[in-house]
């Protein structure tokens, strides 16, 4: 059986506040726009959609929830053409375009367009400890999805830890839901945060949440140990204990909790730039790589945009307005926009970036993970969690000589398993930096479709052995 | 805290037993309020595992759901699915 195949002016991967503006603007002057997305509805992860009945009746304050469900409501009102609850997991680029694999409801897909707009979002960085795979030890940014999808947590006895504001989020929804956190952990100082102020009193409304979070946190009494990271876990089948350790002194203390979320920022989700062999650099803020693109979101392959996350850590709301600059783009080169209409366009939505830079640098600054604390992890902590690969191995590996991290593949099978080097392969690369003083484009894992896991069944779809062709005998 | 929660209305089946789910909740998150944490086992050493990311890209909670190995915080629960734990450690 033959796969479906769809043809438009413009296919978007990701139907976040980038993706889903890139939609519509492209939409709006005029492009067939095909918009794909891994989940049942758009709005990304910060402006994800209530699921459940006890999510949907939850007041209706919070900004990303006011933003995502406006975002909903306009794709509905646009008449977008999107496919939900679909995968992407191959991206190729031909002579007279692109070719977008997908996998949903429907089976497989093939998207074809002369242009792309990538806006895959970020996935989030978690600093490896021993302890971190038992049951138990979740991210940070899951905590948000279940609080914005389903309005619950997990677990009696939590300690949220990490770094960056999604700390203060997740401890303060925690609160509101009458399980208040056995311990904030956080390995900014008061003078690291008190550095960002500056940047976020540019966003008063999103300042002015913060402090009620804190309010919330303050009036709670949940302890709050600054410069502090979570050094080790433990539990069989469940977690059962958790160890605190001080970023200044080192001492130690342990804590009995059942559940943790642990997050260390952001990092882009580059698989269809690397599959496309767009060009990258590293991010000086966020500290990992991003696609490197123009204003306009333009990648160093003709027809392929990127908006977002994915293009350097920022957050959603200038996601929201490179994706309308990127859609705009996109119109413009495909000729359904005049360069002059192009411009006027744009104005507004460059000067709400502008604007908006600040706020997401002092995020980034306190997100930033430093390369040193994942390299100091101990021999025996699993760096790759599909493939059990320990520090200790990979170590092991580069002193046998892997000096890149497609070696480390080879020697260790770290990035083989069915995360594709999703969770280790920023933390890997910071280790074979350390100890090799490698470059940071040598450490990005050579991109293989799919760039999900595929069930052979899936891919292969309904088919009879007369569907199958018989090659004619080669001649003897 | 789960406990408390208003009326189930749907249910489950996890390695034969019978759980009660909310309509839109994912099977990661019924299996969570149920305080089923150990999904599977990793590959090669064996080592307990449960749901990490809940956004789709760690793999840590593809269990066989329906007869076929699904992420469960991506897989919205439905009335009578199946899912199996015990087996599904590959």
């Amino acid at each position: 059986m033959t796969p479906r195949t769809e043809i438009a002016d413009l296919i978007v991967i990701g139907a976040g506040p980038a993706g889903a503006n890139a939609a519509l603007a492209a939409h709006n002057a005029g492009l067939k726009v095909v918009l794909v997305d891994e989940a049942a509805q758009p709005g990304g992860q910060v402006w994800r959609a209530p699921i459940t009945a006890k999510a949907k009746q939850s007041p209706v304050k919070d900004i990303d929830r006011k933003m995502g469900d406006a975002l909903r409501q306009q794709l509905v009102s646009a008449n977008i053409h999107i496919l939900t609850d679909t995968q992407v997991w191959s991206a190729d680029r031909q002579p007279e375009g692109f070719e977008v694999g997908t996998i949903g409801e429907a089976g497989t897909v093939f998207l074809r367009a002369p242009r792309l707009i990538a806006a895959p979002g970020a996935y989030e960085r978690i600093l490896p400890f021993p302890g971190w795979t038992i049951p138990g030890v979740f991210g940070l940014a899951a905590a948000t999805a279940l609080l914005k999808a389903e309005k619950t947590l997990p677990g009696r006895r939590i300690i949220v830890a990490g770094q960056g504001p999604l700390l203060i989020a997740v401890a303060a929804q925690a609160v509101a839901l009458g399980l208040r956190p056995v311990a904030i952990v956080d390995a900014a100082s008061r003078a690291d945060w008190a550095k960002s102020l500056a940047g976020y009193a540019r966003q008063p409304r999103q300042l002015a949440r913060g402090m009620r979070w804190m309010a919330q946190l303050t009036r709670a009494r949940v302890p709050y140990y600054r410069q502090h990271e979570v050094s080790s876990a433990t539990g069989a089948d469940s977690l059962a204990g958790v160890t605190l350790r001080s970023l200044k002194s080192g001492e130690t203390r342990t804590i009995d909790v059942d559940t943790l979320f642990v997050g260390n920022g952001l990092t882009p989700a580059d698989e269809v730039f690397r599959l496309l062999g767009a060009d990258q650099e590293p991010c000086p803020i966020s500290g990992t790589q991003r696609v490197v693109c123009d204003e306009l979101g333009r990648c160093s392959v003709p027809g392929l945009y990127a908006a977002g996350d994915a293009a350097g850590i920022r957050g959603a709301l200038p996601a929201l307005h490179q994706g309308r600059i990127a859609g705009l783009a996109a119109a413009h080169d495909a000729g359904a926009l005049s360069g002059a209409a192009l411009s006027a366009a744009l104005a507004s939505s460059s000067r709400a970036l502008t604007q908006l830079q600040p706020f997401a640098d002092a995020s980034c600054r306190l997100m930033r993970l430093s390369g040193q604390r994942v390299a100091a992890a101990p021999d025996d902590t699993i760096i790759c969690r599909c493939e059990d690969v320990r520090a200790g191995d990979i170590r092991k590996a580069i002193n046998q000589g892997a000096v890149d991290i497609n070696q480390l593949k080879h020697f260790t099978r770290l990035g083989m398993g069915p995360c594709q080097g999703r969770i280790c392969a920023v933390n890997a690369a910071e280790i074979i930096r350390q100890e090799t003083g490698a470059a940071v484009n040598s450490t990005r894992l050579t991109p293989r479709g799919p760039i999900r896991p595929l069930e052979t069944a899936q891919l292969i779809g309904e088919f009879g052995y007369s569907d199958i062709p018989i090659p004619k005998p080669a001649p003897l | 805290m789960h406990r408390k929660m208003a009326a189930r209305e749907l249910s489950i089946q996890v390695d034969g037993k019978t759980i009660g789910c909310e309509p839109g909740q994912s099977v990661a998150s019924a299996l969570l309020a149920q305080g089923i944490y150990r999904f599977r086992t990793s590959p090669n050493d064996h080592l307990p595992r449960g749901p990490f990311c809940m956004m789709g890209a760690c793999q840590e909670c593809a269990i066989l759901i329906d007869g076929s190995i699904r992420r469960a915080c991506q897989t919205e629960v439905a009335e009578g699915m199946r899912v199996c734990l015990k087996g599904a450690s590959a």
